[in-house]
C-alpha cells in the first residue's frame, strides 16, 4: 500500500518539462543489482531494483533504472499527448518505479547531494561526503572478474562489508558509499537487509551527461527527511495527510496496520 | 601549533611553490616518530594541470596488502602516512583515462613526491548486461481502498471522506484540496455528468479498488496543452469481481415513532464497452434524497458560466433553512427512481442516458416574528406561525452523445426538465390566510461543443439554446372570509448563444480570440384577480412584456502557462441591444450598450512551499425580465414588488488575492486571502409597509454596495498524537443601501466567524473529533442608535469505538448557542448514538438513535438587509431506526 500510493502519486506528479543542468561528464557507467529487505520480520521476503552508478570526472550519480525508464516513458507519453487518466489506465505498461532517490555523490564539493522523492513532492539534502570510515582487511576475492579486497564499515546504524577493487581507480560506489581506492564491487550489511552488487559495467564513449533536474526542490535536513520517510512510510494516510492543506477527518474507526519500515539508513 | 597557523594563513600560491615543502620539513622535526610520511603532488603530463581525485596507494614490494591509501584535493595535493617495519614500499598513483604510475620509495621519515600522469584510454574489461525485463504490475499493486476503509463505512463516499486531500461536502460536492472536482469517472468514463453523488453515495467501497485522483485534469483531451487548470477529476476502478456482472445493495429499516420506513435499491453494471446505473430509494426518516440528483456545479467546460439562462421562480414561499442539519428538521416522504446509461459506441463515440423522478411531500412548522427597521427604533414587526406542505414531482431526462480525442471534440447534450411544485402554507399569525403557490418549472435544452485542433491552432464552435417555461400561481386565501385572490405568473424564456473561437499557441503563449451572439427572448405575463380593497394597491396589477436582449461580442484571451507561472487576461468587448415592448401600453424602449468587461487572472510559484494568486475583474450586467414589471407581482401573500422599465446596470468590479504556505516538512499550512467588490448600480430598492403587507420598487438612482472579506486558516499536524489541529477565521462586511418607509437606510452587516477544529486518533479503537463555529453578526442601520449584535455558537463532539470487528459504536452530541434577540438567547444540545453489527461479509444491522434528548424546536435569528427574522422551526422528535443492508 507504502508502495501502491507512492506509485500512483507519483505517477499523476510527474512533472511536464524537463530542465536539466549538466554538472558533469560520464566516464564509466556501473549496474548494480539491490536486494532488499522491505520488513525485517520476514527477512525471505526480498524485493530487487536495478540500479546505475554513473561516474563522472568529478562526482558521481546513482539512481534507480527502473524509476528512471518509468519517468522517461511517462514524459515521453505526455509529450505526445497522453491525458494523465490514459497513462493511469495503462500504467502495467511502464512496469513498476524503484528506489525513488538520485545521490549525487562530490556535488557540491566535497558532499553529497540526496534528492528523494515522497508522494508528489521533491526533497533535496545534503551531507559531507566521506561519511564512511573504513578498515581494509586482507580478504580477497574476484567479483565480476576483477580482484577485489574486504573492507568495512559502520555506518547510519549497520555494519557494512565492502569488496572494492584498486583495477578501477575511482573513489565511489553504490549508494552513498565512496572513500575506498577503487570501486567498490559489492556491498552489504551483516543482516543481508541491503544488499548492492554489480552486475554490469561499461566505458561511456560519447558523451553521456551527468545531469541534475532544475526543479524546485524542499530543502531540509537530513533529520528532517529522515523523519518524513518514516511518517510516510509507516503511515502513508497521515503523511498524505499533512502534505496536502486540507484536513482528513477521520470520521471512523481505521484500522489501521504499522506498515513495515526498514529504512538503510537511521 | 605554528604550522598549523602557516597552514591555514599562507597565501595559496606562495604556499604551494615554496613554503608547502618546508613546512612539512618542520612538521617531520616536530613528529619526530617511526610514522612516515609521504607529500606530494599530480598533474597532468601535458597541460601540468592538477588532477583531482587521483587514488596514492601505498603497498609492499609484493603488492600482497594495502598499506595507506588516499586521494588527491582539488588542488592536485595529497598527504599520507604510514607505519610500515619494513624498508622500502611502492607508491601507487592510479586515475581513471590515465596511466598508472609506480615509484619505489624507500621507509623513511618525510618525503615528497610530485608525479605527472600521462592520459590513456582506460582498457577497463567491460561486463555488458541488458537492463532488466519490465516488471508488471498485478493486482496486488494497485490502489487500496480498503486502506482506508472501517468498518464504519458502506458507500465509496464514505471512504472518499478519509482520503487526504478529499473532502466530501454536505450537499455530496466533492473537493480536492478545496476546489470542486471537475470529473467523476467510473473505470474511466463519465456515466453521471455532474450527478455523480448517485454513484459516490450509492457504490459500496468493497467494490472498489482503487481511487485516482487526476491532478489539473483537463478533460477535453485536445485543450491540454493550451488550457490551464487547477481542478482534479476521480476515477474509481473497480475490483474485477465487480465488472461485467450486476451488482446491487439492498437496504430495509423501520423504526419509531411508528411509521418510520426506508428502502434503498440499486442496481449496477460495469463492463468495459457500457456501464448502468439504477436507483430506487424511499424514505420517511429526513434524509432528503433529492440531494443525490443534485448537479455539482461542473465547470461549463468550455462556456464557463456563460450559458447560465436559468430562471428563478416568481413566486417565493419557502423560508431560508435554518442553519441546523437538514435532516434534523426535514418531515419528508420521498421517492426516487433513476436510470443512467452509457455505452461506446464505433469511432470513439459515447453515448449517455440518464433520466430520474422524484416524488416527494415536505412538511414543515415554522414561527417567526420578521421585524423591519423603520426610524427613531420603530420596528414593523409581522409574526407568522406558518403550517407547510410541500409536493414535488420532478422528471428530467438527457442524453449526450460525445467524442473526445487528442485533437477532436464534439459533444451534443439534449435535456429535458419537468418540475412540478405545489406549497401549501396554512398561516395563524398577524395576517391569518391559505396560500397555495404552484411553481411549475420546465425546460428543454441542446448543448452542442464541436473543437479541433490543427497543430497548434484551436477552433471551436458552441452553440447553446434554452427554452424555459414556468406557468405560476398563486392563490391567497385571508381568513377574515373575504374572497380568496388568485395571482397568474408566466414567464417564458429562450435563450441562445452560439459563437466561434479560434486558439493558437507558442511558447506557453495562447491567443485566443472568440466572438458570439447571445440572445434572449423573454415573456412575462402576469395578473392579479380579486385583490381585496385591503391590499394598499389598486391598479397596475397586469403585466405583459416582452424583453429581447441581444448581446453581440469579441472575447480576446492571452493566456501564459510555465512553471512558476500562469497568467490569463480576457478582454471582452459588449454591445448589448435592448427592446422592452409592453404589450399593456404598447409602450416600445429600445436601448444600446456598450460594457468593458475585462479580468485579469495570475497564479503565481514562488517555491514549493508559497503560491499565491491575484484575481482583477470588471462585469456589467443587464439584468433580468422580472425586475421591468410595470404591475405589481406578488412574492407572497405579503410582499409586492414592482419592477422598473429601465433594465438594471450592475458595474462590479472585484479584486482577490490569496497567499498560501505549505510546509509538508513541519506539517504545517496556512492560507490567507482577501476579497473586496464594489458594484456601482442605477437602481435602487424601496420597501414601503402598509401593516403587514411590504411593497417593494425599484427606483433610478444611483447608489453603490460593497462586500470585503477576509480570511485565513492554519492548520497544524501534531505526528505524536496522530491529530491536526486546525482554526479557520473570517471577516466579512457587507454594506448598501435602501430606502425604507421613504427614507434612505444604509445597512451593513458584520460577520466574524472562527472555526477551530481537531481530531486524533486516540488508539486503534478510538478515535475523537471535534469542530466548533464561533460567530458574531452585527447589523448597522443608519440613523438606527446602535448596532444589533447576535451571536451564535455551534459546537460538535464525535466519538467512533471499535469493541470488536464486528461491532462498532458512533456517538456525537452537537451543540447550538443562538442569541436570538439582544437580550434573548437559546441553547440546544443533541446526542446521537449509531450501532453496527456485521455478522457476514455482505449483510449489516444498523440501530440508530437521533435526537435521544427529543427536543422539540430550534430557534434562530437571520438578518436581512435593513430587518431581521427571528424563527422557531420545529425539529424532528428522537428517533429510533433499525435496518439491515445487504450487498450481492
Amino acid at each position: 500500500m507504502i508502495k501502491t500510493c507512492l506509485i500512483l502519486i507519483s505517477f499523476i506528479a510527474f512533472s511536464l518539462c524537463l530542465n536539466a543542468q549538466i554538472i558533469d561528464k560520464t566516464s564509466i557507467e556501473c549496474q548494480y543489482k539491490l536486494t532488499w529487505v522491505p520488513d525485517t520480520l520476514r527477512p525471505n521476503q526480498t524485493k530487487e531494483d536495478f540500479m546505475i552508478l554513473k561516474v563522472g570526472h568529478k562526482l558521481s550519480e546513482f539512481y534507480s533504472y527502473n524509476t528512471f525508464r518509468v519517468d522517461s516513458m511517462i514524459q515521453v507519453d505526455v509529450k505526445n499527448g497522453m491525458s494523465s487518466l490514459q497513462i493511469l489506465a495503462q500504467r502495467a505498461k511502464y512496469g513498476k518505479k524503484g528506489m525513488e532517490y538520485q545521490i549525487y555523490k562530490n556535488y557540491p564539493e566535497g558532499k553529497i547531494t540526496v534528492i528523494e522523492k515522497l508522494m508528489s513532492d521533491s526533497y533535496k539534502y545534503e551531507e559531507i561526503l566521506k561519511l564512511q570510515k573504513w578498515a581494509i582487511e586482507n580478504e580477497k576475492k574476484t567479483i565480476l572478474g576483477y580482484n577485489a579486497q574486504k573492507a568495512t564499515c559502520s555506518f547510519g546504524g549497520r555494519k557494512y562489508t565492502a569488496w572494492f577493487t584498486t583495477e578501477i581507480p575511482v573513489s565511489t560506489g553504490p549508494w552513498k558509499f565512496s572513500g575506498l581506492p577503487g570501486l567498490i564491487l559489492k556491498v552489504e550489511d551483516n543482516n543481508k537487509n541491503y544488499v548492492f552488487e554489480i552486475a554490469g559495467l561499461r566505458k561511456i564513449k560519447k558523451d553521456e551527461p551527468i545531469s541534475l533536474e532544475q526543479k524546485e526542490y524542499i530543502e531540509l535536513t537530513k533529520t528532517d527527511f529522515f523523519k518524513l520517510d518514516k511518517k510516510m512510510k509507516k503511515d502513508p494516510l497521515a503523511f498524505m495527510n499533512s502534505n496536502t492543506s486540507v484536513t482528513l477527518k477521520p470520521s471512523g474507526n481505521n484500522q489501521k496496520k504499522e506498515r513495515p519500515y526498514n529504512p538503510i539508513e537511521h | 601549533m605554528n604550522t598549523k597557523f602557516f597552514f591555514f594563513h599562507g597565501c595559496q600560491v606562495v604556499f604551494s611553490h615554496f613554503l608547502f615543502p618546508l613546512l612539512i620539513l618542520c612538521c617531520s622535526f616536530a613528529n619526530a616518530a617511526a610514522q612516515a610520511t609521504v607529500n606530494g603532488y599530480i598533474k597532468e603530463e601535458n597541460t601540468g594541470a592538477a588532477i583531482e581525485g587521483a587514488i596514492i596507494t601505498l603497498l609492499p614490494k609484493d603488492e600482497k596488502n594495502l598499506l595507506a591509501y588516499t586521494t588527491t584535493n582539488e588542488k592536485g595535493y595529497f598527504s599520507i602516512q604510514l607505519n610500515f617495519d619494513g624498508r622500502d614500499f611502492l607508491l601507487k598513483v592510479s586515475m581513471l583515462g590515465y596511466q598508472t604510475r609506480s615509484l619505489e620509495l624507500e621507509n623513511k621519515n618525510t618525503q615528497q613526491v610530485n608525479l605527472s600522469l600521462r592520459e590513456e584510454i582506460s582498457n577497463l574489461k567491460e561486463v555488458l548486461i541488458k537492463p532488466p525485463r519490465i516488471i508488471q504490475y498485478n493486482d496486488t499493486i494497485s490502489y487500496n481502498v480498503s486502506s482506508f476503509a472501517s468498518d464504519q463505512d458502506r458507500s465509496i463516499a464514505d471512504v472518499l471522506k478519509k482520503m487526504p486531500g478529499i473532502d466530501v461536502q454536505a450537499d455530496g460536492t466533492i473537493l480536492y484540496n478545496g476546489k470542486a472536482i471537475n470529473k467523476f469517472y467510473i473505470e474511466g468514463l463519465d456515466l453521471l455528468d455532474s450527478k455523480y453523488s448517485l454513484a459516490a453515495n450509492n457504490i459500496s467501497f468493497k467494490d472498489v479498488s482503487s481511487v485516482e485522483v487526476l491532478e489539473g485534469h483537463q478533460p477535453i483531451k485536445a485543450l491540454r496543452s493550451t488550457t490551464f487548470t487547477d481542478k482534479a477529476a476521480l476515477n474509481l476502478k473497480l475490483k474485477n469481481s465487480a465488472k461485467g456482472k450486476w451488482l446491487g445493495t439492498l437496504e430495509l429499516g423501520a423504526g419509531l415513532p411508528f411509521p418510520l420506513w426506508k428502502a434503498n435499491l440499486m442496481a449496477m453494471k460495469i463492463a468495459g464497452a457500457s456501464q448502468s446505473l439504477n436507483l430506487f430509494k424511499s424514505n420517511n426518516t429526513g434524509q432528503n434524497i433529492s440531494t443525490e440528483l443534485k448537479s455539482h456545479t461542473l465547470e461549463d467546460l468550455i462556456n464557463g458560466q456563460d450559458n447560465n439562462a436559468e430562471q428563478s421562480n416568481l413566486i417565493q414561499l419557502s423560508e431560508s433553512a435554518p442553519p441546523v442539519n437538514e435532516d434534523r428538521i426535514l418531515f419528508n416522504r420521498s421517492y426516487l427512481g433513476t436510470i443512467n446509461t452509457v455505452r461506446k459506441l464505433k469511432h470513439d463515440y459515447q453515448l449517455r442516458t440518464n433520466i430520474s423522478y422524484i416524488n416527494d411531500q415536505l412538511k414543515s412548522n415554522n414561527q417567526s416574528e420578521t421585524a423591519y427597521y423603520l426610524t427613531d427604533n420603530n420596528f414593523v414587526r409581522i409574526q407568522e406561525n406558518n403550517n407547510t406542505i410541500i409536493q414535488r414531482n420532478r422528471a428530467e431526462g438527457s442524453a449526450e452523445l460525445n467524442k473526445n480525442t487528442e485533437n477532436f471534440y464534439l459533444k451534443d447534450k439534449f435535456r429535458a426538465q419537468l418540475f412540478w411544485e405545489r406549497s401549501a402554507i396554512s398561516n395563524t399569525g398577524t395576517s391569518p390566510n391559505n396560500q397555495i403557490g404552484k411553481t411549475p418549472y420546465h425546460l428543454i435544452e441542446n448543448d452542442l461543443n464541436w473543437l479541433k485542433t490543427l497543430g497548434k491552432s484551436t477552433l471551436k464552435f458552441n452553440s447553446f439554446n434554452q427554452y424555459n417555461y414556468l406557468p405560476q400561481e398563486l392563490v391567497v386565501s385571508p381568513d377574515d372570509e373575504t374572497m380568496p385572490f388568485t395571482q397568474f405568473a408566466r414567464t417564458s424564456t429562450l435563450f441562445s448563444h452560439t459563437n466561434i473561437s479560434y486558439s493558437r499557441g507558442f511558447r506557453g503563449w495562447v491567443i485566443d480570440y472568440q466572438a458570439g451572439i447571445k440572445a434572449t427572448i423573454q415573456n412575462l405575463n402576469t395578473e392579479i384577480q380579486h385583490l381585496p380593497m385591503s391590499y394598499p394597491v389598486k391598479d397596475s396589477l397586469r403585466n405583459e412584456l416582452q424583453w429581447q436582449l441581444s448581446d453581440y461580442y469579441i472575447k480576446p484571451t492571452i493566456r501564459y502557462n510555465a512553471k512558476k507561472i500562469n497568467l490569463s487576461l480576457t478582454l471582452p468587448i459588449n454591445l448589448y441591444n435592448s427592446k422592452i415592448n409592453n404589450r399593456l401600453t404598447e409602450h416600445a424602449e429600445k436601448e444600446n450598450y456598450l460594457y468593458f468587461n475585462p479580468e485579469f487572472l495570475l497564479f503565481y510559484k514562488f517555491n514549493p512551499l508559497w503560491t499565491a494568486n491575484f484575481k482583477a475583474s470588471l462585469s456589467n450586467d443587464p439584468g433580468n425580465a422580472d425586475r421591468l414589471n410595470q404591475g405589481f407581482i406578488f412574492r407572497s401573500y405579503r410582499y409586492l414588488e414592482l419592477g422598473n422599465r429601465t433594465p438594471l446596470i450592475q458595474r462590479r468590479q472585484s479584486y482577490s488575492a490569496g497567499l498560501s504556505y505549505r510546509n509538508p516538512v513541519k506539517s504545517l499550512f496556512v492560507n490567507l486571502s482577501g476579497i473586496y467588490a464594489p458594484t456601482l448600480l442605477n437602481q435602487l430598492s424601496q420597501r414601503s409597509f402598509s401593516g403587514f403587507i411590504s411593497v417593494g420598487e425599484i427606483i433610478l438612482q444611483n447608489n453603490q454596495k460593497s462586500f470585503w472579506r477576509l480570511s485565513g486558516r492554519l492548520s497544524k499536524g501534531i505526528d505524536d498524537w496522530k491529530a491536526t489541529a486546525a482554526i479557520s477565521v473570517s471577516y466579512t462586511s457587507t454594506e448598501g443601501e435602501l430606502i425604507q418607509q421613504n427614507k434612505l437606510l444604509n445597512n451593513k452587516t458584520n460577520t466574524l466567524q472562527i472555526t477551530p477544529s481537531f481530531n486524533a486518533e486516540v488508539s486503534s479503537w478510538c478515535n475523537f473529533s471535534y469542530t466548533g463555529d464561533f460567530s458574531r453578526n452585527s447589523l448597522f442601520v443608519s440613523s438606527a442608535p446602535t448596532a444589533l449584535i447576535l451571536d451564535r455558537i455551534n459546537q460538535r463532539l464525535g466519538i467512533g469505538l471499535i469493541i470488536n470487528k464486528k461491532l462498532n459504536v458512533k456517538a456525537g452530541t452537537d451543540y447550538f448557542y443562538n442569541q436570538v434577540s439582544v437580550n434573548k438567547s437559546v441553547s440546544l444540545i443533541f446526542a446521537d448514538i449509531g450501532l453496527r453489527y456485521m455478522p457476514g461479509k455482505n449483510i449489516e444491522i444498523n440501530l440508530d438513535c437521533t435526537n435521544l434528548f427529543n427536543k422539540k424546536n430550534y430557534a434562530y435569528t437571520l438578518y436581512d438587509g435593513a430587518g431581521y427574522t427571528s424563527n422557531i422551526a420545529m425539529i424532528r422528535p428522537a428517533n429510533v431506526m433499525a435496518g439491515v443492508y445487504f450487498r450481492w
